[in-house]
């Protein structure tokens, strides 16, 4: 079996290779080989992952060595996969969606002229994400983890024509720098901690520092600061609405059912370390908590209906690194599952909307779409009960998982559980809200620009049979994950073995209960307020309330990306400049300066030389007078 | 102390100093008849090759007697390693002067016959076992040049040269002498070991160490130390191209022949300040040599400069006599000899007939012109600069190794960062051939035996410093390189 | 034996070079067979044998070679990005290409001297004898304002190595050792009294500084880049030429472990700041040549972090960095002499849009350009991973520091890339011409290389590294006048 698992090494090298004959041979390739090439060759992936997880499952985790990487002295860094129960499940979703997006794609990019690329891009990516996931050590795992952010660089700026598209991807990738380099430090804390960058290994030594010892928090929050680079998360969520940049399959994959997820991924790996750091769990919590809440306001505002996806995306993420900080990695990964499949469902919806409106993305334009759009208008209204928490859907249950998980870690109980369940229960209410209010501009009532109306049309087959997949799953995969009190929950099951441990305080059946009906009120409530504002209220209430401060708020992301641009940006421009200009002005020149004394004195030297034999003479009279005077005084003393 | 009879004679230490004043003698003779100066150049090479095959058959089979007439002519490695010195510099200016005399108009038949007997002088020098010897054979040595440095007559610059070169020369033998007679009277002997012994544990005497002191000042202005270097680069610029190929080498090495022999042999026995003043001597003229250097713009006037300054990397060898600084100081004046040979070669074939013209300026462009002629000046620049792999370089890091070990650190890093002043000059002329479009057209002036002259100091040049143990390794004899030290 | 070739053909090369100036395509062929030559032999140096002869035996000199630790490693590098470096000289540079080509190749040997030799005068020579080909190069081929960079350059330079020159020479002279030979010193030096090592090192951290180069020292390579012949040939000389790491990492450092531990603090420091400072600078220049220029200085000062941690990680990755530099910093200068190939201009803001005419010239350069600000995977990577994490061991604030430039990287990076390549077309531009293609190849193969197995070399450079550290350990223990180090226990110390 285990040299079964093994085999999935292949995946990413697969993925590679994809990349690569698209990289040097896609543009002479025929029609859709590009796309069909790449597809092929993530499923392929696919089918080794699940070989892999069948593997793990029968045998338990199983770790590869192909050589060295880095090594000098006690610093031994390997070439290594490590696949056990969570990696597994992390290769399958990003080859399973992975690969209904790359089909997907062949459809939303045909006649593009950057389609061989786009493949190659696309197929490059989920390489450096398989690596990210399976990779058995920090260094490696860093490889995957800079790899998908080159990646995204590359396909949010794929239109780079279009300097604001290009633009974006800068920002995505200058802001994933200040993330990683939040990973280096941790790195280099991690080592001098443990002496390994071993995954595995340091998890394994957390325990035996004194709980809640300082490096260990010092660490902790380190690869937080990491998390929230990759992950979108306060302070550094401004780079993911603008990465909506890219095309529309990008945002569902990478900046929504992947990439994004990375934070949680490294921080359930590292679980070793937050379960013995309480007080970094705990700001990774809040932090999580604020950005959900944050977001969920700023989605209501927004008016692009890619952009309201977005941070959509940056709430949900916050769901899952809450989950994760408060200790139910399970919870926390089982939601990133469920995630990847509404949130992508989504996406490829807007994107079909888009591509039937020929790159119409303005909401206020948009209405009544479903009528002339049934695949993608049902499609997108089932992922949309599944992200607000309708009950029986998958959202519902990885939703709810995660708040009985803030009330009920026990470590989290000493940093203030309860008011962060209660702020992430608001945010979920706002959630539904948000999601209907994007569901009924766009699909329901009545057309706002006939214009648009009329050039809509159901995308292709190619396109539309990927939403139906991800459709099933967004109603079905939330099943593995059913409440432990009611039934077996398999993913918790499937993932403790490989998770730290952490204190949870036990509910009586009827909290559990409470807890349940509580967040379908809640989602209840967030629907309803939405119908009432959008469908009784018709848009006026909308415009109404449309200039409260909240609301002005919200549209303006609450003006972080300005504060920034004030804060960092530009101070980094100036100081830039400013350097350069040292060096130009004063540190050279002063060096030039200073070597120039030497010619003056050398002129005063010149100045001796007269020509004159009588001064020569002198001089040298002057000489044996000084020596003669100096003898005698010696002579005189000795 | 017993001395050996004066009249017991080494004649094979003898040959070479006797082969030179034959020639002389024959040559000037030989003038009488020919007009043609090249026939006597010639007969005078004839004569170089043959004192230096004397002096060759003596260096490989020293004879079991040190000294003749008493100590009073030494025939040991050091007087033998200096005369090879100064017979290659002869051989060198002679192949020089063999063409250009009768390009700049010099033709005069003296011209050999003087300058083998200042050679002849220079090699009594080298070989002098006591003062009197010394000064005979300095004045030999140094009479014939005050007529060379003169002997573009009607040109107002070389007589000055000449008068100059006369005037001063004769204070500086003034000095010389008077330091002798006062030595003399201290130590009661003319002759150096002798000198050092009855010198050795007596109470030192102004009287000594005045003598000693004005000893320092003969042979230093010879030397061109400063402050008594300033004739120098007068002279150098005044002279004929020819003449100071001859004397910047020649002169040079008698100098500090004399002076290391004096230095290492009598000295120990004076007060230890005059060490202390010789050294505060080379710093001034590492100083004032390098620095007035970078101010030129006359080439031959760089190089004037530049030799005094070598005259000051010279002297740190002198502070060094028993930490290898004689063998550093013999191998450097090697190095010195072929580079600065070499470079005054290639800069007459620059200058016009009048010996004008060696602005910067004219060497602009010139390695586009005249390729083979800037590619040899910018080695035998680079090797005056001290960069390897170069004979320059090898006889650099003796010198400094010696003065280290002999803990003058304080000199040592002067005498560096003056040399990075140095090679900035030196690299100012290569800048000029490669760096720059010239106004000028290349110099025309063509000529075989200038061109074996710059052949055998390239060859030289890069010879010992590509393997300098050829030749350091037998002059690095220790205490027998010079007797009675 | 081996080791004496690397040194002796590209001279031999030269000099044909010189000989065939007439013929162009001669010149060529010899260009590219002393690239090919010196590479195949490059491949078969490590853990050669030595060499070894007397030079001035009467100060104990020795001429001694030898195939161990970092220098095969260096040489390699070396000479892969050699090739398509002589190629671009033998055919981009229109006037006096012979001499280019010659003073290339014997660049490239003194540089194989650098690396390999044993004997510290050795060293010394060839450290200086390397100067004059990049002095003349850059005076000959350059610029405008060539002169004054030549000169600049030369100050610069010597008055640093002078002063090394004199430290070097006080080493043997004070510590009594027997010869110039590496093993002979690290017997000996160690055994000096802290003071007098603090001293030595100082003398010697002056010429390496200026070398590596550090900041306040640097002013030359930024002006030397600029005014370098446009094919940016010349260029890639100078990333090579920065052997001021590999002087403290052979030499200063394991000679002088006492100094070093004294005096290491403050140029960790330096190094630190060199290495924010540069990646500033980078960040708000237009001329694409100095841009390069501050960009690996912010490299040279996190390769000095790495050294002056003074653990064994560091000092690896940063040998491992100085010679993984050669080849992004290098292909990035070729690049930016073909950008300058087709519209005679070194400004950032000529250019724009290239990418819609000129794919896979784009693609190459974004390549190199993520290699160059340290992506993982690619070759600048390792070591500038284990020259932090090394450092951060022993002093983690500098180091921590010193890391900030990661995030200046990535802004000079994306920036650089997507002024040249991105946005509207201005002017649309030929993609790679097959010389191009070929000239790149290498590489990029090379940074794939050196990116994805570095743990070969690793290990070759480790052999060396461990010395250092060896020393340092010693340093407790030693007691004034007891030799810190017997032979013996020197790895490769019998001769």
């Amino acid at each position: 079996m285990n040299d079964l698992v093994q085999l999935a090494s292949l995946a990413p090298l697969l993925a590679l290779a994809g990349a690569i004959i698209n990289g040097l041979f896609g543009r002479s390739l025929r029609g859709n080989a590009p796309g069909v090439i790449a597809s092929l060759a993530v499923a392929a992936g696919f089918v080794l992952s699940l070989i892999a997880f069948l593997g793990v499952r029968a045998g338990g985790a199983v770790r590869v060595r192909f050589g060295d990487f880095l090594v000098a002295g006690d610093l031994n860094i390997g070439l290594g996969f490590h696949f056990d129960q969570l990696s597994v499940l992390m290769m399958l979703i990003i080859t399973g969606v992975g690969l209904l997006i790359h089909i997907y794609s062949i459809g939303y990019m045909q006649g593009d002229d950057g389609f061989s690329r786009y493949f190659a891009q696309l197929n490059l990516f989920v390489a450096a994400m398989l690596v990210l996931v399976m990779a058995d050590s920090f260094p490696l795992m860093f490889v995957g983890w800079e790899g998908v952010g080159v990646c995204s660089f590359l396909l949010i700026g794929f239109w780079y024509k279009d300097l604001k598209n290009a633009s974006a991807g800068r920002k995505a990738f200058i802001v994933n720098r200040v993330g990683d380099f939040g990973f280096l430090l941790a790195m280099f804390l991690t080592f001098k901690a443990f002496g390994t960058l071993d995954i595995q290994a340091v998890n394994a030594a957390a325990p035996s520092f004194a709980y809640g010892a300082a490096i260990l928090t010092g660490i902790g929050l380190l690869y937080l600061l990491a998390a929230a680079g990759k992950s979108a998360q306060l302070p550094l969520h401004t780079w993911l609405p603008d990465a909506m940049a890219g095309p529309t399959p990008v945002s569902a994959l990478i900046h929504a059912a992947t990439m994004v997820t990375a934070g949680v991924y490294l921080i359930a790996r590292t679980g070793g370390i937050f379960a013995n750091a309480p007080s970094a769990a705990a700001t990774v919590v809040w932090v999580a908590v604020l950005t959900a809440l944050m977001a969920a306001i700023v989605a209501i505002g927004q008016t692009d209906i890619k952009k309201i996806l977005a941070w959509s995306t940056i709430s949900q993420v916050g769901f899952m690194v809450a989950a994760v900080g408060a200790g139910a990695y399970w919870a926390g990964i089982f939601h990133v599952l469920t995630h990847a499949f509404f949130k992508a469902l989504l996406f490829l919806g807007a994107g079909s909307v888009i591509h039937a409106l020929g790159g119409e993305q303005d909401v206020r334009k948009m209405g009544g779409l479903g009528r002339k759009m049934r695949v993608t208008g049902t499609t997108s209204l089932i992922a949309t009960l599944a992200i607000a928490g309708v009950p029986f859907l998958s959202g519902y249950f990885s939703k709810d998982a995660i708040l009985g998980a803030l009330l009920t870690s026990s470590p989290l109980g000493n940093y203030g559980g309860q008011i962060l369940f209660a702020l992430l229960m608001v945010t979920a209410g706002i959630t539904a809200f948000y999601m209907f209010r994007w569901y009924y501009l766009v699909f329901a009532g009545e057309p706002r620009s006939s214009a648009e109306y009329e050039r809509a049309h159901e995308s292709p087959a190619v396109m539309t049979v990927p939403l139906g997949i991800l459709a099933v799953g967004s109603v079905l995969i939330g099943y593995v994950g059913l409440p432990a009190f009611l039934a077996p929950n398999a993913i918790q099951e499937w993932l403790a073995p490989v998770m730290a441990h952490v204190d949870f305080d036990h509910l009586n059946t009827s909290a559990e209960w409470m807890l349940l009906l509580g967040s379908v009120l809640v989602a209840a409530v967030g629907l309803g307020l939405g119908y009432w504002v959008y469908v009784i209220g018709s848009g006026e209430l909308a415009k109404r309330i449309g200039n409260t401060p909240l609301a002005n708020a919200s549209r303006g992301a609450f003006g972080i990306d300005r504060l920034y641009r004030g804060l960092f940006t530009e101070p980094g421009e100036g100081l830039a400049e400013g350097v350069a200009s040292l060096d130009r002005d004063v540190v050279d020149r002063g060096l030039t300066g200073v070597s120039g004394a030497v010619p003056l004195l050398g002129r005063l030297l010149v100045l001796l030389q007269s020509g004159y034999v009588r001064a020569y003479a002198f001089a040298m009279v002057l000489g044996v007078l000084a020596l003669a005077v100096v003898a005698a005084l010696i002579g005189v003393l000795a | 102390m017993t001395f050996p009879p004066v009249l017991d004679v080494d004649w094979s230490a003898l040959a070479p100093a006797l082969a030179l004043l034959v020639t002389a003698a024959v040559t000037l003779f030989f003038a009488l008849f020919h007009k043609d100066s090249r026939h006597v150049a010639i007969t005078a090479l004839i004569g170089v090759v043959t004192a230096f095959l004397f002096a060759l058959a003596r260096f490989l089979e020293p004879g079991e007697q040190v000294a003749s007439f008493g100590l009073r002519y030494y025939g040991d490695t050091m007087a033998l390693a200096f005369t090879f010195i100064i017979l290659l510099g002869t051989a060198l200016a002679i192949l020089v002067s063999y063409d250009q005399l009768k390009r700049q108009d010099l033709d005069r038949p003296e011209y050999y016959p003087l300058m083998l007997l200042s050679a002849l002088g220079a090699v009594i020098m080298a070989s002098s076992g006591d003062l009197i010897t010394l000064v005979l054979g300095l004045e030999i040595m140094s009479l014939p040049v005050y007529v060379l440095s003169a002997w573009r007559t009607r040109d107002r610059q070389s007589e000055e040269a000449g008068m100059k070169y006369f005037l001063l020369g004769a204070f500086g033998s003034a000095m010389l002498i008077y330091g002798i007679a006062l030595l003399y009277g201290a130590g009661g002997t003319f002759v150096f070991e002798g000198l050092a012994q009855s010198l050795a544990g007596g109470q030192l005497t102004v009287l000594a160490t005045l003598g000693g002191a004005l000893v320092l000042v003969g042979l230093g202005f010879k030397a061109s130390m400063a402050p008594f270097h300033q004739w120098a680069p007068d002279v150098y610029t005044g002279a004929p191209t020819p003449v100071v190929t001859f004397m910047s080498v020649v002169i040079k090495v008698g100098a500090f022949a004399a002076l290391l022999r004096v230095v290492a042999v009598v000295f120990p026995q004076l007060s230890p300040w005059l060490i202390t003043a010789l050294a505060v001597i080379v710093a001034a003229t590492l100083i004032i040599g390098n620095l007035s250097a970078l101010m030129q713009r006359g080439v031959k006037r760089i190089l004037a400069y530049s030799a005094v300054a070598h005259a000051g990397y010279l002297g740190l060898a002198l502070l060094a006599p028993d930490h290898g600084g004689i063998p550093a100081a013999a191998f450097y004046l090697t190095a010195y000899a072929l580079m600065n040979a070499g470079a005054f070669a290639v800069l007459s074939l620059m200058t016009d007939a009048n010996d004008r013209g060696d602005d910067l300026d004219r060497f602009a462009g010139l390695g586009a012109k005249r390729p083979w002629l800037a590619a040899t000046l910018t080695f035998f620049l680079l090797s005056l600069g001290g960069i390897p792999p170069l004979a320059g370089f090898a006889g650099k890091v003796l010198v400094f190794q010696a003065v280290i070990e002999a803990g003058w650190y304080w000199l040592a890093v002067l005498g560096i960062l003056t040399s990075v002043v140095a090679l900035v000059y030196y690299f100012r002329i290569i800048a000029y051939m490669y760096f720059r479009e010239s106004e000028y057209e290349a110099p025309s002036t063509r000529s075989t035996a200038t061109n074996v002259a710059i052949a055998v100091a390239l060859v030289g040049t890069l010879l010992f410093g590509l393997f300098p143990g050829l030749w350091h390794d037998l002059l690095n004899v220790g205490q027998t390189f010079i007797a009675g030290f | 034996m081996i080791s004496l070739y690397v040194i002796l053909l590209p001279v031999l090369m030269a000099l044909l070079a010189i000989l065939a100036r007439g013929s162009a395509p001669l010149v060529r062929g010899l260009a590219f067979l002393g690239g090919i030559g010196t590479f195949a032999l490059a491949l078969f140096l490590a853990g050669s044998e030595g060499f070894n002869a007397a030079w001035l035996p009467g100060i104990g000199v020795n001429f001694a070679l030898d195939a161990t630790g970092a220098g095969p490693v260096l040489v390699l590098v070396a000479a892969l990005v050699m090739i398509p470096t002589l190629l671009v000289a033998a055919s981009r540079v229109e006037k006096g290409a012979a001499g280019f080509v010659a003073l290339l190749l014997l660049a490239q040997a003194g540089l194989n001297g650098i690396f390999l030799s044993k004997d510290l005068i050795v060293f010394y020579i060839f450290w200086e004898a390397t100067l004059i080909p990049g002095l003349l190069l850059l005076g000959i081929y350059g610029g405008d304002r060539r002169r004054q960079a030549t000169l600049k350059y030369l100050v610069y330079a010597v008055a640093g190595s002078f002063l090394m020159l004199i430290s070097i020479l006080a080493l043997k002279a004070l510590s009594g050792a027997a010869s110039f030979h590496i093993t002979e010193l690290m017997i000996a030096t160690p055994a000096l009294s802290a003071a007098t090592q603090t001293w030595l090192f100082v003398g010697m951290a002056v010429g390496m500084m200026v070398k590596l180069p550090l900041w306040p020292l640097h002013s030359w390579l930024i002006d030397l880049n600029e005014q370098n012949h446009p094919s940016g040939a010349a260029d890639v000389l100078g990333s090579l030429y920065k052997v001021g790491a590999f002087g403290f990492f052979a030499w200063a450092l394991p000679l002088l472990p006492a100094g070093a531990e004294r005096v290491a603090p403050y140029l960790l420091a330096l190094a630190a700041v060199t290495a924010v400072y540069g990646a500033l600078a980078a960040i708000s220049q237009d001329h694409l040549k100095r841009f390069l220029a501050y960009g690996s200085l912010s490299h040279m000062g996190i390769i000095g972090v790495g050294l002056f941690g003074l653990h064994l990680a560091g000092l690896s990755g940063a040998i491992y960095f100085l010679a993984a530099q050669m080849l992004s910093t290098g292909g990035l200068f070729l690049v930016a002499g073909m950008l300058y190939h087709r519209r005679r201009s070194f400004s950032v803001k000529d250019y724009g849009g290239l990418a819609k005419s000129a794919p896979a010239f784009a693609a190459v350069s974004l390549f190199l350009i993520f290699a160059y600000i340290g992506v993982p995977g690619l070759s600048n990577f390792p070591g500038e991973f284990m020259a932090l994490l090394g450092a951060f061991q022993t002093s983690p604030w500098p180091a921590a520091f010193a890391t900030l430039a990661v995030i200046a990287a990535g802004v000079y990076g994306v920036n650089l890339f997507q002024r040249l390549f991105q946005g509207t077309t201005t002017v649309p531009t030929t993609d790679l011409s097959p010389l191009e293609l070929y000239v790149l190849v290498p590489f990029v193969a090379g940074v794939l290389w050196l990116g994805i197995s570095p743990a070969p070399q690793l290990r070759q450079i480790e052999q060396q590294a461990s010395l250092v550290t060896l020393q340092l350990e010693r340093v407790v223990e030693a007691q004034p006048g007891v030799p810190a180090v017997t032979l013996a226990e020197l790895p490769g110390g019998e001769r």
